[in-house]
């Protein structure tokens, strides 16, 4: 049933997309060539990485606010450990460790300490930009070793690597998500968070799970640019929470959790991507970008809504029963005194 | 209706982050309690406690506001470009203001008519107003305003003007939550949003004004920024509705039961305003500063939680 | 929950969006676009060009220097007391800062005064840095402000606080526009502006197409260095300016946006970058899509990273100055003026030069020599 309705919602927005490559290759051709096509996936890769796993974080109700933070402080450790002459494969393994360590803390205090996702994540924010800071003192890293460069500019069969990297994650997450249980709860999660528990998932080991995957990815998203980039720096988080965010609200995942998912996701980034990627290309001032990211994410959800009412034409609408409150996104909850803790 | 009985409980666990950053910033630099700086942390917490108080009122229908970064943004700009048309004072205020309440209108027209998320539409109109903002003054600051209107960004009696002005409008829109019927349908809207529809209360119109609310006290802010600083700029205030949803998280507002309100918002305005005042005091390096905020405010919501979960166990 | 709407309103507003995402995209063409004869907006009041500093205009105020005593020789110059000095900058993430404060931390060691670094968490935050300062001035333990403003049109009001609350101001990089100063040291952004055009036309032979990359918008060092570029351009009228965006002194921006233009620009000579983090960004393009050494191009601030570019061939130029030595002279006018000298010159700006391949090598030993470059 689900698989039916996320269906409609994907085709909703992958019409919205068409549109908009239509549109955008009308004014400016240049933006059809097979380069620039390439280019287009290659710049949206590092945003869907990082929605990868902010959408499976939304997905059970919560937010993660430290995305962003983190891609930068792998950048900054990796590069401060590769410029001290420490081999690149372990030094990108001591930054996606590092990360993926500070998504387990999220996850811990989030699950376990039972604290509000938003404060904690917000608070993660700025622990890891702060360390980011520390690590780079000041400096711009450069000059990394070529095989780790592979990671960023090489190409696999003829595809650039952050192309690679981003269809992986993809892929692994979607098969996750709807071909494994473990996919099945997060769902039901946040669908029904006092449902899921009561039925028996372990929700605490769930929350942790997807939050140790979502700094896992914002590890890897910082460590591909900067591989691309062959510098690190601690203001490379800038302006790179809320269009990853948009990203995924623009897929379709809702903020109830228990709907939505990767494709949406994709579609979410490519729309961001492609706008931008037009804009740039009719040599609009950047001003525009900024009211643009706004517009399209409130238009690319209206048109959600288009879709889901044509979906219900004359269904009556039932209220979930039982579900959280739609805006918590991580937001603190009165403990319920009705189920004990 | 649970009798209110004072339990220490209740108080937020932000009140005792408070005392504790005080005693140990005291402790540092005896001159940071000096009047001279409590005055100056005064002045830098007006803003916030402006937005926080818009931020409380939407965050209390279960709805949430990303947009006030650049709402002040917007309505600062609009604001001093009208001051620099030597178009007086008044009619300054009055276009930030009217630009801060147009913009709240929208989103809570989009989020009532369009039917969208608040988080969606918020953060929509974020973008765009920063924007919009940016193509106004093409990146630049709107920079030398009259000195008539810096009085009242850095005016005194006994405290800053703009922070009498904060404290007011919080004062007001504690009555208005406390003593109205809106007060009561806010509280409704959020407590249970079927059966206040059901009970025949207009939800659109009413939530609809309480984003246009928050979208006035922006423009309030944005006024009280503008004053203070005689400048304007689309990104001055990027970043502040984190704080402020922070300020009234801490502040021991919550869905659901509708618990919570103005009084925790400003011990949570109060605890963010002397974190930042007092580290930067302490002289802290900036570097340091930035994962010890993170750590404050990471502890400030654990106290928080442990204060209201032993509260909600002894209530059945 | 959302809202229960009829399904006559959904449709509607499916169709409204529909057509504000086609209008999105073809609006913005009809809109003033970033074009080479960019103005600031008209709401911001436009001043009167003065000669030499490009078309902003500094009512900056140099301070009446009471000092009597002779100034001593740098050799042998130490301070009086123990002073102190507050050095404020930007952030806390660009490399440029970091040259900037040692030279005020070797000028600090050198003449006995102590240095307290300050600068926003939030990088290049205006109202963060303005509370620092206030701060400052309530503590009033800091006999001298070094200081570079994050905006320099914005923080006025500001500087004329610090005024009232006699404390000096020794203002570097990002020249205040107005409120009292004791002494400005930095660059002449618009002479640099004209600098690089001036090397690049030869390099053109006068023709050709170019793309410009700017700094932030509103940011004193990005405009002056555009205004230059702009006005040196006007002689070249076969130098066609084909795209014109900022990037916002970012490497990353750099490279999407490079990466674009490319696309609706494939034939460019060169791309000229208002800095260097920038220009390597736009390198990181190049070498994606297989121009590397085909496109020339130039950043500012000759940082690292850029030289070890230059040396490699992959960056054609970078315009060299010392943001140590503009660190370093700042604390020490602040000191002759604590000691009660009279400062000879209140401008002080550094020379600065084009590095290319030629002249590398010795731009690089001069980094080693200072210590920012290992």
């Amino acid at each position: 049933m689900i698989d039916i309705r996320q269906l409609l919602f994907s085709l909703s927005r992958v019409l919205a997309l068409l549109v908009l490559c239509a549109a955008v290759a009308v004014v400016a051709p240049a933006f059809l060539s097979s380069q620039n096509l390439v280019n287009v996936l290659r710049q949206a890769s590092l945003m869907i990485i990082l929605a990868t796993g902010l959408t499976a974080v939304i997905l059970t109700g919560g937010i993660d606010l430290s995305v962003a933070s983190l891609l930068a402080l792998a950048a900054c450790f990796s590069g401060m450990l590769m410029t001290e002459g420490i081999p690149w494969y372990l030094a990108a393994l001591a930054a996606l460790g590092l990360t993926t360590f500070c998504g387990l803390i999220n996850g811990l205090m989030i699950a376990v300490v039972r604290l509000p996702a938003f404060i904690v994540t917000y608070g993660m924010l700025w622990i890891a930009q702060g360390f980011a800071v520390l690590v780079a003192s000041s400096e711009v890293f450069y000059g990394f070793p070529p095989p780790f460069l592979f990671l960023g500019r090489g190409y696999l069969f003829g595809i650039p690597m952050p192309i690679v990297f981003m269809t992986l994650v993809a892929a692994a997450a979607w098969t996750l998500l709807h071909r494994t249980p473990l996919g099945r709860e997060i769902y039901a999660m946040g669908a029904n968070p006092d449902a899921a528990r009561l039925s028996g998932i372990d929700v605490k080991t769930n929350l942790i799970k997807v939050y140790t995957a979502s700094g896992f990815l914002a590890g890897l998203a910082g460590l591909i640019l900067t591989a691309r980039m062959n510098a690190a720096s601690a203001e490379v988080s800038a302006d790179q929470l809320l269009p990853a965010v948009a990203a995924v609200v623009i897929g379709g995942t809702s903020l109830f959790g228990g709907e939505g998912g990767i494709r949406g996701t994709v579609v979410g980034s490519l729309i961001m991507t492609v706008l931008i990627n037009g804009m740039n290309l009719l040599n609009i001032s950047p001003f525009w970008q900024l009211t643009a990211q706004g517009t399209v994410v409130i238009v690319a959800v209206l048109l959600d809504q288009g879709a889901r009412a044509l979906e219900r034409r004359g269904e009556k609408r039932r209220p979930k029963v039982g579900s959280r409150p739609e805006a918590s996104v991580g937001l603190p909850v009165e403990p319920t005194s009705a189920v004990s803790n | 209706m649970r009798h209110r009985r004072f339990d220490y409980r209740r108080i937020p666990g932000a009140a005792y982050i408070l005392v504790a950053q005080v005693i140990i910033f005291g402790l540092i630099d005896g001159r940071w309690l000096s009047p001279a700086n409590l005055l100056n942390v005064a002045y830098q917490m007006a803003p916030l406690l402006a937005v926080s108080v818009g931020a409380t009122v939407v965050i209390l229908t279960e709805g949430i506001d990303l947009s006030p970064g650049g709402i002040i943004g917007l309505a600062g700009v609009v604001a001093a470009m009208v001051l620099q048309s030597d178009m007086g004072i008044g009619l300054s205020i009055l276009s930030g203001l009217a630009t801060g309440a147009a913009i709240g209108a929208l989103n809570g027209l989009v989020i009532t008519v369009g039917g969208i998320p608040p988080f969606v539409a918020t953060l929509g109109t974020l973008g765009i107003t920063q924007g919009v903002g940016l193509v106004l003054t093409q990146g630049a600051s709107v920079a030398g305003l009259s000195s008539d209107f810096q009085y009242i960004g850095q005016g005194i009696i006994g405290l800053p003007v703009n922070f009498w002005i904060a404290l007011a409008v919080m004062a007001l829109f504690m009555v208005i939550l406390k003593r109205t019927s809106f007060g009561t349908y806010v509280y409704a809207m959020g407590g249970n949003r079927e059966a206040t529809a059901y009970a025949g209360i207009n939800v659109k119109g009413n939530l609809t004004l309480v984003y246009t609310i928050g979208g006035l006290l922006s423009g309030v802010a944005a006024i009280l920024m503008a004053a203070h600083d005689n400048a304007a700029h689309p990104r001055f205030a990027v970043g502040i509705e984190f704080d402020a949803i922070a300020a009234v998280i801490l502040g021991g507002t919550t869905f659901d039961k509708g618990r919570g309100g103005l009084w925790g918002t400003l011990v949570g305005v109060a605890t963010i305003a002397f974190l930042r005042n007092g580290l930067n005091f302490s002289g802290m390096h900036a570097t340091w500063q930035i994962p010890v905020i993170g750590i404050v405010i990471i502890g400030a919501i654990a106290v928080n939680e442990m204060m209201q979960r032993s509260l909600a166990r002894e209530v059945v | 929950m959302t809202f229960v709407t009829s399904d006559k309103q959904r449709f509607l507003t499916t169709l409204v969006g529909l057509v504000l995402m086609v209008l999105m995209v073809a609006w913005p063409t009809t809109a003033p676009a970033a074009s080479a004869a960019d103005k600031t907006a008209p709401a911001v009041k436009a001043p009167a060009p003065t000669a030499g500093s490009g078309t902003v205009d500094f009512k900056v105020r140099y301070a009446n220097i009471k000092g009597t005593k002779a100034p001593v020789a740098e050799a042998s110059l130490k301070a009086d007391k123990k002073y102190k000095v507050a050095f404020m900058v930007k952030n806390v993430v660009n490399p440029f800062w970091k040259a900037a404060r040692k030279g005020g931390d070797d000028a600090a060691a050198k003449y006995g005064v102590t240095v307290a670094h300050y600068a926003p968490t939030q990088a290049d935050n205006v109202p963060e840095q303005t509370r620092l300062v206030e701060d400052i001035i309530v503590k009033k333990d800091a006999d001298a402000l070094v200081w570079a403003p994050v905006d320099f049109r914005a923080q006025v009001a500001l500087a004329e606080k610090a005024n009232t609350a006699k404390l000096p101001i020794f203002n570097f990089n990002s020249k205040l526009a107005g409120g009292e100063i004791v002494t400005f040291a930095g660059t002449d952004d618009f002479a640099m502006g004209k600098g690089i055009i001036d090397y690049m036309q030869k390099v053109l032979n006068q023709k050709g197409n170019i793309i410009i990359l700017d700094g932030v918008p509103g940011a004193t060092t990005a405009e002056l260095r555009k205004q230059g570029m702009l006005e040196e351009l006007k002689k070249y009228p076969n130098i066609k300016v084909v795209a014109h965006q900022t990037a916002n002194w970012s490497r990353a921006e750099a490279l999407r946006v490079t990466e674009n233009l490319l696309q609706s620009q494939p034939n460019v000579e060169a791309i000229v970058c208002a800095n260097d983090e920038m220009a390597l960004g736009a390198v990181a393009a190049l070498d994606s899509a297989g121009k590397a050494g085909k496109v020339k191009v130039t950043g500012v601030d000759s940082t690292p990273d850029a030289l070890v570019a230059v040396k490699e061939g992959k960056l054609f130029a970078s315009v060299d100055y010392s943001a140590y030595v503009i660190g370093y002279k700042s604390v020490e006018f602040a000191v002759r003026y604590l000691n009660g000298e009279k400062i000879p010159e209140q401008i002080y700006l550094v020379d600065y030069r084009i590095v290319d391949k030629t002249n590398v090598d010795d731009a690089i030993a001069n980094r080693k020599k200072i210590g920012v470059m290992k």
